[in-house]
């Protein structure tokens, strides 16, 4: 009787993965396919743009870059310096200094001649309390402006910076990420074009910069990562940036836009109430927030994304601040997908209901936890000597071979619209990373998303009600903190 | 015989230029990258250096440092198509460059210009 | 309908679990003392199972007792006992000439773990076994008969269960193969399709820098060496002169050398572009750039339309204008662009007649245009106060402003107390970056809409070109007590408008909010912000 129900069960995953393996092998290659009409799309459009134009013309949006800065000092100044001397006409460089236990704010002050200002701070957001506000004595600082505020945290100090914010777009960065100088010019693009729809959004490609030759404020010289985890990251961005989201682009389902790089509506943001500092996830979820509300409202929108290499960062190649990260990665998720629970298989909320949050659900969340449930499952089929565990085993190698096409493409995507890894031997290492990493580096990154299962479960942040009801509405996320706060 | 080193990655426009100043009687020596430009700047002994600001692999004021170190009597004459407002445009002034021709631009003026610069 | 296709497959294999199982306890292959023999034999052995005899005669011969092979034993009962014998053959044959002359002077008798046990307990020894399934039929040609019946009677157990199983191994079997194979095909597809990408490419690459090397030459002499009648008068025998004719009739070639054109009018001026001009018309080229406009790609088109406008193709302008209606925005775009560029007098006509709202890069680009035509030819802005779509009219009144077009103003006071309030936020925008003065009895109508975004415009608006009702109408908003960011544009631009009323009300409020923003607005280092 027993025996029985475990055969049963065996036979229902059976089906249950052979349904999900086919149904991965048909996303990645309508992925492939999508991302490179999207991809060829882009570059074709992009031989008809004048970025030079939109430099100087005053019908070009104006730009507030927020970057927030925590114990920065030892490079504060030279990347403010760097935000300053981007090419555009109307942008201002907001930096928030989050509570720095170290000289960040000593330094600025010193190289920028600041000087406190009696700013009046409208708390149009919530944040932490602010300390003061500093401009520069000096006119050719004007475009600076520096926030000091007690530490809140990112989204907190991104919201302190957007309540300040005066120009029509914000761009949301990352105060060490190197920005080409046509940034701004390229990335603003996207909001411009469009006549009928309202652009929310748009989300950029962020490069790898370790190893690679930088000066001012551009990477020069491309070279490939020295570690493998390096490399493999290269690999993994190439993925994510030229395949996943440029194909989620096409059809306008794109969910996530990198914390360390994304232009947003500043309207919108306030309207939805800024960036919600109870996550982790915090860029991905308020791009979800700012799509519901549009949805919600009925109003044409768009979430654009630019994949000219424009943005680069260290990543981090150390194992232990890698798997923090990706814990960090996959939390964020599970919050995100939580808290917007109510959009699932919701078709009032369109591609993102309907395709999106699934997907985001079952292949980016629950990845994890299905790989190690497969591999527990094809080790039973051996252990008790069924027959089918050897289709498992062919299924794993083509499982493979598949991660390698794909990968093998996002690279040749790379190779053709950008072509920057120009030396031959980088690319051989970049395909040498390729073969090892579904060995290597794969099963490390399950592990850690597996990790962050369990802390979420064991519920690091503590605000486990909040979680478990959702937010109804998009605007619900004011009603959040109105609480909180009395 | 004065010899121009022209560096220009745009071999059109480098061909035309070059095409121009042998006609006037020059030598002229045509590189199209910025590791080429320096490396000719020492073989070649250039008289007068045309170059380009925006060109692969070293920038127009690299190739003017680099020039003004190993052969500071040599005169340059950049070639852009950034306007005169361009802050890379103003550190060439800078570094002394002895004339400033922006795209769009006429061969002809461009070889009155060299005339007038070795006279 | 999912969930009941599971009940159903439970309950069936359930049913059909328990029928198979009751069957199975009865199904013994033996049924008498015969089939049970027939089955020993047919085991040959059975594990810890040994067969002997039992002498049940009262006088057993000599010979008998003497036999070799049986080698009788006397125990403690007084019972003789053969020797134990563990296969069945053997045992039956060392037994058989007596059992078959008298079947009363021996019986079989067994041992099980080398117990003594008569022949109930071995029956229900290998009974046990048999339910256990440690003892199967081993293969042995059945012979006809009985035998065959017992041995139909012998078939083990198989449950119908694992028939299921291997349907649904074979289920599995076509999904794995379908789903392999379905990879198969589309990887290589993919990895084909991208290899002969790839191929086209390199082959395309290498042939243009071969045209590029064949066209510099010829391109310098014919620039340098010929003036523009000379270009203009040039025969066909001579143009082979200069390019290869067999390369000249390629398109392929016609297109790099269109793209080399090109993009040398941008870098080249003077007498050169003329030149260019003038070549191009004579290759013929601009033939193949008007052709361009009937594709189907939206990128040849736009393309087409690039060299028109470069070229000054003016010829093509009457199928140009066809285009600018589009619903591609990139056609659109560049179709207006081209026309306004070319067109004798400029005529804003066709911004006017789109149907399509203008994006903000359609602006910009006709902002560019319009203002470097602006210097050179009269614009009748005003058309576009007309337009068709909204985004044009608010174009229109945006560019009074940029272009500084003091005459159109009167012409805009007119519109403005009947337009929609985004298109009145736009007007006020435009008399605050001209300084229009005599407006502000439209300024202070606004201020008291209901509409907060354009009270907002022309709060903004009041700071720069506003009068003294202006004022008192912001002291009065600010009486209402209006949000913080309100508070603040308010009184900024009551600031700008009258110092002294400014202080004034300052000075008699007495509000937290109020003082800093007070104290914001009079900051030295806040004031170009």
């Amino acid at each position: 009787m027993y025996s029985f129900l475990f055969y049963l069960l065996l036979e229902v995953l059976g089906i249950f993965f052979l349904i999900l393996s086919f149904t991965v092998i048909l996303i990645y290659f309508v992925t492939m396919i999508m991302s490179a009409l999207e991809l060829r799309d882009h570059l074709r459009r992009n031989r008809f743009a004048d970025y030079q134009d939109i430099i100087t013309s005053p019908i070009a949006p104006g730009v507030s870059i927020v970057a927030p800065a925590f114990n920065e000092g030892q490079n504060i100044v030279q990347n403010a310096k760097s935000l300053l001397s981007l090419h555009y006409g109307k942008f201002e460089v907001i930096i928030i200094n989050d509570g720095s236990k170290d000289d960040t704010l000593e330094k600025l002050i010193e190289a920028f001649e600041l000087e406190k200002t009696s700013y009046a701070y409208n708390y149009q957001i919530d944040c932490k309390p602010v300390r003061g506000i500093y401009k520069s004595r000096n006119e050719s600082f004007s475009k600076l402006t520096i926030i000091d505020k007690e530490n809140g945290g990112k989204a907190d100090a991104l919201n302190s910076g957007i309540n300040i914010a005066s120009k029509e777009i914000i761009a949301c960065i990352d105060v060490d990420c190197i920005l080409s100088h046509e940034s701004l010019t390229r990335m603003v693009r996207p909001f411009m074009e469009e006549t009928n729809r309202k652009v929310i959004a748009v989300g950029g490609v962020i490069g790898i910069a370790n190893n690679c030759d930088v000066q001012d404020g551009t990477v020069t010289k491309y070279r490939v990562p020295t570690s493998l985890l390096g490399r493999f990251q290269v690999i993994e961005y190439f993925r994510a940036f030229l395949m996943g989201r440029m194909a989620w682009t096409r059809i306008n389902g794109l969910m996530l836009i990198s914390g360390a790089f994304g232009f947003f509506n500043r309207e919108l943001v306030l309207a939805v109430g800024g960036y919600f500092p109870k996550t982790v996830g915090e860029d991905m979820e308020l791009v979800v927030r700012m799509r519901r509300y549009m949805e919600e409202n009925k109003i044409p929108y768009k979430v654009g994304f630019v994949p000219d290499p424009l943005c680069w960062t260290e990543v981090p190649e150390n194992e232990s601040v890698l798997s923090r990260q990706r814990n960090r990665w996959i939390r964020g998720t599970i919050e995100t997908l939580q808290l917007h629970k109510s959009v699932r298989f919701n078709p009032k909320y369109g591609v993102m209901g309907m395709l999106s949050y699934p997907y985001w659900s079952v292949f980016e969340k629950s990845a994890p936890i299905i790989e190690l449930l497969g591999l527990l499952y094809t080790f039973i089929l051996i252990i008790i000597g069924d027959f089918s565990a050897f289709y498992f085993i062919a299924l794993y190698a083509m499982l493979y071979l598949l991660s390698l096409l794909v990968t093998s493409f996002s690279i040749l995507y790379e190779q053709i619209a950008f072509n920057n890894y120009k030396e031959k031997n980088d690319l051989k290492k970049l395909i040498f990373t390729v073969l090892v990493e579904p060995f290597i580096i794969h099963p490390k990154v399950v592990f850690w998303g597996l990790k962050g299962h369990i802390d979420f479960i064991k519920g690091k942040g503590g605000w486990g009600q909040m979680i478990r009801t959702g937010f109804k509405k998009s605007e619900d996320r004011k009603n959040f903190e109105a609480e909180t706060n009395s | 015989m004065k010899k121009i080193l022209i560096i220009e990655d745009d071999l059109l426009i480098s061909s035309l230029v070059q095409f121009r100043l042998k006609k006037d009687g020059y030598e002229t020596l045509l590189v199209k990258d910025g590791n080429e430009g320096t490396k000719a700047i020492d073989t070649f002994e250039p008289d007068l250096i045309i170059t380009d600001v925006m060109i692969p692999f070293k920038n127009g004021i690299e190739i003017i440092h680099y020039a003004r170190k190993s052969k500071p009597d040599t005169p340059i004459i950049v070639l852009s198509s950034l306007g005169e407002e361009e802050k890379i445009v103003l550190e060439a002034f800078n570094l002394g460059v002895a004339d400033f021709i922006p795209k769009p631009f006429n061969p002809n003026e461009l070889a009155i210009r060299v005339k007038r610069i070795f006279r | 309908m999912k969930k009941r296709f599971i009940q159903s497959l439970i309950f069936f294999s359930f049913s059909v679990f328990w029928t198979n199982s009751s069957f199975a306890q009865d199904s013994l292959p033996y049924t008498d003392s015969t089939s049970f023999y027939n089955f020993l034999e047919l085991q040959e052995e059975i594990p810890s199972f040994k067969f002997r005899y039992k002498i049940t005669s009262e006088n057993p011969s000599p010979e008998l007792l003497n036999d070799s092979s049986l080698l009788f034993v006397i125990d403690e009962q007084g019972v003789y006992l053969s020797k134990a014998f563990e296969k069945y053959s053997t045992w039956y044959q060392a037994g058989e000439n007596y059992l078959l002359k008298d079947e009363s002077i021996i019986e079989p008798d067994f041992l099980i773990y080398d117990s003594p046990s008569d022949y109930n307990a071995a029956r229900d020894y290998v009974d046990n076994l048999w339910r256990n399934k440690d003892i199967f039929i081993t293969e042995k040609k059945p012979e006809v008969g009985d035998v065959l019946v017992i041995l139909a009677n012998l078939v083990p157990y198989e449950p119908l269960v694992k028939y299921r199983f291997h349907f649904f191994s074979d289920f599995k079997l076509i999904l794995v193969t379908s789903i392999i194979g379905f990879f198969l095909i589309m990887a290589i597809g993919m990895i084909l399709y991208m290899i002969f990408i790839k191929g086209r490419a390199a082959k395309v690459e290498a042939k243009e820098k071969i045209f590029e090397s064949q066209i510099v030459g010829p391109l310098s002499i014919l620039l340098f060496e010929k003036t523009e009648e000379e270009i203009n008068s040039l025969s066909e025998t001579e143009i082979f002169e200069f390019f290869p004719e067999k390369d000249f009739k390629k398109l392929h070639f016609k297109h790099v050398l269109i793209n080399k054109i090109i993009s040398l009018n941008k870098k080249m001026k003077g007498d050169f572009k003329d030149k260019l001009k003038a070549l191009y018309k004579k290759l013929k080229l601009d033939e193949i750039s008007i052709k361009k406009l009937n594709s189907k790609r939206w990128d040849i088109v736009t393309t087409g339309l690039v060299q028109i406008n470069e070229m000054d193709l003016v010829e093509a302008l009457p199928q140009v204008q066809t285009l600018t209606d589009s619903s591609n925005f990139y056609i659109r775009s560049q179709s207006i662009a081209t026309l306004l560029n070319l067109s004798e007098k400029v005529d804003l006509t066709t911004i006017k007649k789109q149907s399509f709202p203008l994006s903000r890069w359609q602006q910009m680009n006709y902002l560019r245009i319009i203002k470097f035509l602006h210097i050179q030819k009269s614009i009748q802005l005003e058309t576009l106060f007309e337009g068709k779509n909204q985004t044009i009219r608010l174009f229109g009144y945006k560019l009074v402003g940029l272009l500084g077009r003091v005459d159109l103003l009167e012409k805009l006071a007119k519109l403005a107390p009947q337009v929609a309030d985004i298109e009145k936020i736009e007007i006020l925008k435009t008399y605050q970056t001209i300084g229009v003065h005599t407006e502000s009895t439209f300024i202070n109508k606004c201020l008291r809409s209901d509409n907060i975004k354009l009270v907002v415009a022309a709060a903004k608006a009041s700071g720069q070109v506003g009068d003294q009702v202006s004022a008192h109408i912001l002291i009065e908003l600010l009486n209402d007590d209006p949000g913080f960011e309100l508070k603040m544009i308010y009184l900024d631009n009551l600031r700008k408008l009258d110092q002294s009323m400014y202080q004034q009300y300052v000075a008699t409020k007495n509000d937290k909010e109020l003082n800093q923003i007070n104290a914001h607005l009079l900051d030295p280092l806040l004031q170009h912000v």
